[in-house]
């Protein structure tokens, strides 16, 4: 066959075999191909035989033809730097521990943040199509003011269902505002179980949110207003098993079958229920679609839009809805000029993946989390490995003095300066690895606590798939080659000459890197440790602040409403138990959710107030230590039934200076029946909600003779308070069969802060962190600066300097740096926090006190750390250390 | 004799390279077992069984023939040594007395 010049193999692949394979090999294998890719021309053409080859070549790459030499030198270098690094280790038990331990705190805090950080930006996502599935919210415009709901009104999903083809699916969920238990009976057995997670949600349901069923169907489970959906864990807390279908459940107004059991709902979620019962069974739900009222914004909506919906086309196009469907309704109740009044309905879409760290309206389901802690705790995972990064760069660079020998030596020897830097890089990729193995075990050790802390699920599992750890083994190569390049380039720089005759000393190159690397260090300590200061100082202030009651020693026993004609029994017999003061009965304690309503004046130039409201005993009022400040409290002596009482938010927001004795009327409807409330009394404003929100007008309705408390607050003696609580159970067991449930006022308002507390807890534990990393850096600098000087210190002491006088020669060059810190890192520190202040309505002023302490601690802290080496350096005998010149 | 385990890989292998004797190169074996077991293996593939075998001492290996279709290269010839064939042999025994007693079971399916 004429061989054709034009035909010939692929260059690049031929010029690529030479290269790798041996030449042992390389000849008979170039042979081989070339016959084949022949071959292949004459069946194949040329364009496939071409690729053929190279794809043969490719498949060359096999370790046993592999040129032998260079490999070798290669592996053999790597292994030998191995070898030094893991000897200078050895050698240096302390700064190898410093530097280890150090790095892998970093990497383990950066590990952990990054799991938590993927845990809340996951919410809600398990649910299929989540994308596609948004919550309708209310701005609901009040005449002056503005508020936004969760919630919506009842006839928002049959509307949306029925008149937006735009929508696949539409359902309902609602949540007892008022009753934080629900008692659970069953009919065969005389267990009670108290529900807390107990929502309803309506036959749709499930289209909505794809649970899983174990047993049951999603398209029948709430067919029936008895039908109930138990979660797996509450299926067999209940009955042992999962298969709970058709078993029934005692509920306080009647039976409840169980149609469905699912999976437990994930913890990233913003909706948990135990169980799920029918919408249809809550009647004030029932009456609310009786009347079609688009008034009270009681249920959640959520909807699900067909593939292909814009959100916000959509949204532009239902905004209209309440006027064409719901403004009959609301004239009813403001009036058919209520647009003119200035009132306004106006549903928005909230894509629930966004609602775990976006939303923060009124009635969530849950509290929600916010994503400015998300970014707050990013902030601090950079901080950190800054941190730590910072420290790895300056304790290199100190132990280049006891390299440099090694370095000397290397050079001499015939050393490349390429060689040396490969060496630093390997070294210091070498103590990332360590490092990076140290740190999956701290987060492994490090995750329940978290968990605990912040009452999250994280898993541990998340890292160690393969994606997380591909990622990892990048970041760790990114950071040794990042932290180890500016130390090798320092440390292969070395003149052999000059390091073999003893005489090294760094140039003042590198000076204003070190310098600067380390003002960044103290402007990170700065700012954290002020940032801690004034957050406990807020945490502080958030449970000690005057609240405006007494919240101390205060006994609190719920659903005290089903003791019913046994009530009077049990108050007498509690309020004269020797142990307590006091006890007074009301519908709400502070920091419960409250129901809410309007009311008119009955003088036409005072606007109607919107407020929360409670009934109350006169009892309630003095056991709650409320400061009356106009007025008198409710008296059995008079007919008080229609009296109220209010705050002074009410009074300002009537806009008059004597309240008393005004009427406030149930409605202005001249048609409909209407109560009058007589103003007898104000009370200063306490806070019945977290300080996260404003005082506003609250109305206390007089409970009347007949009035059955729904919880009853007792003043307790200081003292043995286990003994008293056993008392009040043994009374109160003696009069009912239901179970008895109480807590302390103290506890419970704390527990508005958790969210706050959890988040002050990590950055607590995170600040911690980084202040000793910043020292152990400055320990390992120190180290060095007291060695460069060790000469001329040695020379101070021979001419008669003291002990402190040469430590504080050391400490000025830091105390300088702590300065221009403390310039750069207060406002900064400043601005961050008041950001941070802005989310309470009640918070503190910020004072320079707490830079300043901030500013000292960080002083201390360095000079602590410099003495140690100082003193070190200071008490050897200067002969020493002058002699080997 | 003792018997080194091999892999059905480097049966094939094996049998080519008797086969094929005493033209028996990496791309003929290629070939080969392009045409008889319709197998695509690639030169890579082949050449590390054949290299395996070499160092358990089932073939050896010479250099010989250059043509001009090789652009001039010689090729590496490898032939069976007894080993080897003693190693086949010894498989396909065991297999047809195996498959006799199959056979002869007739098994229903």
């Amino acid at each position: 066959m004429e061989k054709n010049p034009s035909h010939s193999p692929p260059k690049r692949a031929q010029r690529l075999l030479e290269r790798f394979i041996d030449d042992q090999w390389w000849n008979e294998l170039a042979g081989d191909l070339e016959e084949q890719f022949e071959d292949n021309i004459d069946q194949k053409g040329l364009t496939k035989a071409k690729l053929i080859y190279w794809i043969e070549v490719i498949r060359l790459f096999r370790p046993h033809l592999f040129k032998r030499t260079k490999q070798h030198a290669r592996i053999m270098m790597t292994g030998n730097h191995l070898k030094i690094s893991y000897r200078n280790l050895k050698k240096n038990k302390v700064y190898a521990s410093i530097n280890i331990l150090g790095l892998s705190i970093g990497i383990a805090s950066v590990m952990l943040i990054a799991i938590y950080v993927n845990y809340e930006t996951s919410y809600d996502k398990f649910f299929q199509d989540s994308d596609r599935v948004y919550r309708a919210a209310l701005e609901r415009v009040y005449p002056g003011r503005v508020k936004t709901f969760g919630t919506s009104s009842i006839m928002l999903a049959p509307t949306l269902r029925e008149n937006y083809p735009q929508v696949e699916a539409v359902t309902r969920l609602h949540r007892l505002f008022f009753t934080n238990e629900v008692p659970i009976g069953f009919p065969d057995n005389d267990r009670t179980f108290l529900e807390t997670k107990f929502l309803f949600g309506d036959s749709l349901f499930f289209k909505v949110f794809s649970h899983e069923f174990i047993v049951g169907d999603g398209d029948n489970a709430l067919n029936n207003p008895t039908d109930v959906v138990l979660t797996e864990s509450t299926a067999m807390r209940y009955f042992g098993t999962t298969d709970a279908v058709d078993k029934i459940l005692n509920v306080n107004n009647g039976t409840r079958r169980v149609t469905g059991v699912i999976k437990d709902i994930p913890a990233n979620s913003h909706i948990h229920f135990d169980l799920l019962g029918s919408t249809r069974s809550v009647p004030q739900l029932n009456n609310a679609i009786d009347i079609q009222s688009w008034v009270n914004p009681w249920v959640y909506t959520y909807l699900k839009l067909k593939e292909g919906v814009d959100p916000v086309s959509f949204e532009k196009e239902f905004s209209s809805l309440v006027d064409t469907y719901g403004g009959a309704s609301i004239a009813q109740t403001s009036g058919s000029d209520w647009k003119e009044k200035g009132h306004q309905y106006n549903y928005f879409l909230q894509p629930i993946e966004s609602i775990h760290l976006e939303s923060q309206l009124d009635v969530e389901v849950e509290p929600n989390s916010d994503i400015v802690y998300v970014y707050i705790i990013s902030v601090v995972a950079l901080i950190i490995l800054t941190i730590s990064s910072i420290n790895f760069v300056n304790l290199s660079i100190a132990r280049s003095t006891e390299r440099a020998k090694e370095v000397g030596i290397r050079k001499v020897m015939g050393s490349q300066r390429s060689a040396l830097i490969s060496q630093f890089l390997t070294e210091s990729i070498f103590i990332c690895l360590i490092a990076s193995v140290i740190s999956i075990g701290l987060v492994f050790i490090g995750i329940p606590q978290f968990n605990r802390i912040l009452g999250t699920s994280l898993d541990f599992g998340t890292i160690i798939q393969p994606i997380a750890l591909v990622m990892l083994i990048a970041f760790i190569l990114i950071i040794g080659i990042v932290s180890g390049f500016y130390p090798a380039l320092v440390i292969s720089a070395l003149q052999p000459s000059k390091v073999l005759k003893g005489s090294y000393k760094n140039s003042s190159k590198g000076i204003w890197l070190r310098n600067g690397l380390i003002t960044l260090q103290f402007v990170i300590s700065i700012f954290m440790i002020s940032g801690s200061i004034i957050v406990s100082q807020q945490m502080k202030y958030l449970t000690n602040k005057d609240l405006g009651f007494n919240k101390d020693n205060l006994m609190v026993i719920h659903q005290t409403g089903g003791l019913g004609t046994n009530y009077n029994a049990f108050y007498n017999e509690v309020s004269q138990l020797s142990t307590v003061q006091k006890a007074g009965g009301s519908t709400f304690i502070p920091g419960e959710f409250m129901g809410s309503g309007v009311f008119y004046v009955d003088d036409s130039d005072v606007g109607a107030v919107r407020g929360n409201t409670l009934s109350a005993n006169q009892e309630y009022i003095e056991t709650m230590e409320f400061d009356i400040v106009m007025g008198r409290n409710f008296d059995r002596q008079y007919n008080d039934s229609l009296k109220v009482i209010v705050n002074e938010a009410t009074v300002k927001a009537m806009g008059v200076e004597d309240p008393i004795g005004m009427k406030f009327l149930s409605n202005n409807n001249p048609n409909a029946p209407t109560f009058e409330f007589t103003i007898i009394g104000v009370v200063k404003d306490y806070n019945f909600y977290s300080l996260h929100s404003e005082i506003g007008p609250i109305f206390m309705f007089y409970g009347l003779s007949n009035f059955t408390p729904s919880v009853t607050v007792l003043r307790l003696n200081q003292g043995d308070i286990t003994a008293t609580v056993d008392q009040v159970q043994a009374k109160w067991e003696g009069l009912t069969e239901q179970p008895f449930k109480y807590s302390f006022l103290d506890d419970n308002l704390e527990r508005q802060y958790e969210a706050d507390q959890a988040s002050t807890s990590v950055f607590d534990i995170f600040t911690l962190i980084a202040i000793i990393m910043s020292c152990t850096g400055l320990f390992g600098l120190a180290t060095y600066v007291v060695n460069q000087r060790s000469k001329e210190m040695s020379i101070r002491k021979v001419l008669g300097a003291s002990l402190p006088s040469i430590i504080t020669v050391f400490a000025k060059d830091f105390l300088l740096l702590i300065m221009l810190a403390f310039v750069i890192g207060s406002p900064i520190a400043y601005f961050a926090l008041r950001a941070w202040l802005s989310n309470f309505a009640y918070h503190i002023d910020i004072g320079i006190l707490a830079f300043l302490l901030a500013g000292s601690i960080t002083v201390l802290l360095v000079f602590i750390t410099v003495s140690y080496q100082g003193i070190k350096v200071a008490l050897v005998n200067p002969t020493k250390v002058l002699r080997s010149e | 004799m003792t018997q080194e385990t091999i892999s059905s890989q480097e049966e094939i292998v094996l049998l080519s390279v008797g086969s094929l004797e005493p033209e028996a190169y990496a791309y003929g074996i290629q070939k080969e077992i392009k045409d008889q077991a319709n197998l695509n293996w690639s030169l890579g593939t082949i050449h590390t069984i054949l290299y395996r075998l070499e160092n358990k001492g089932l073939l050896k290996s010479a250099m010989g023939g250059a043509s001009e279709k090789r652009g001039g290269r010689s090729k590496r010839l490898y032939s069976l040594t007894a080993k080897g064939y003693g190693n086949i042999q010894q498989i396909q025994e065991t297999r047809q007395a195996m498959w006799n007693r199959l056979a002869t079971n007739k098994p229903s399916f």
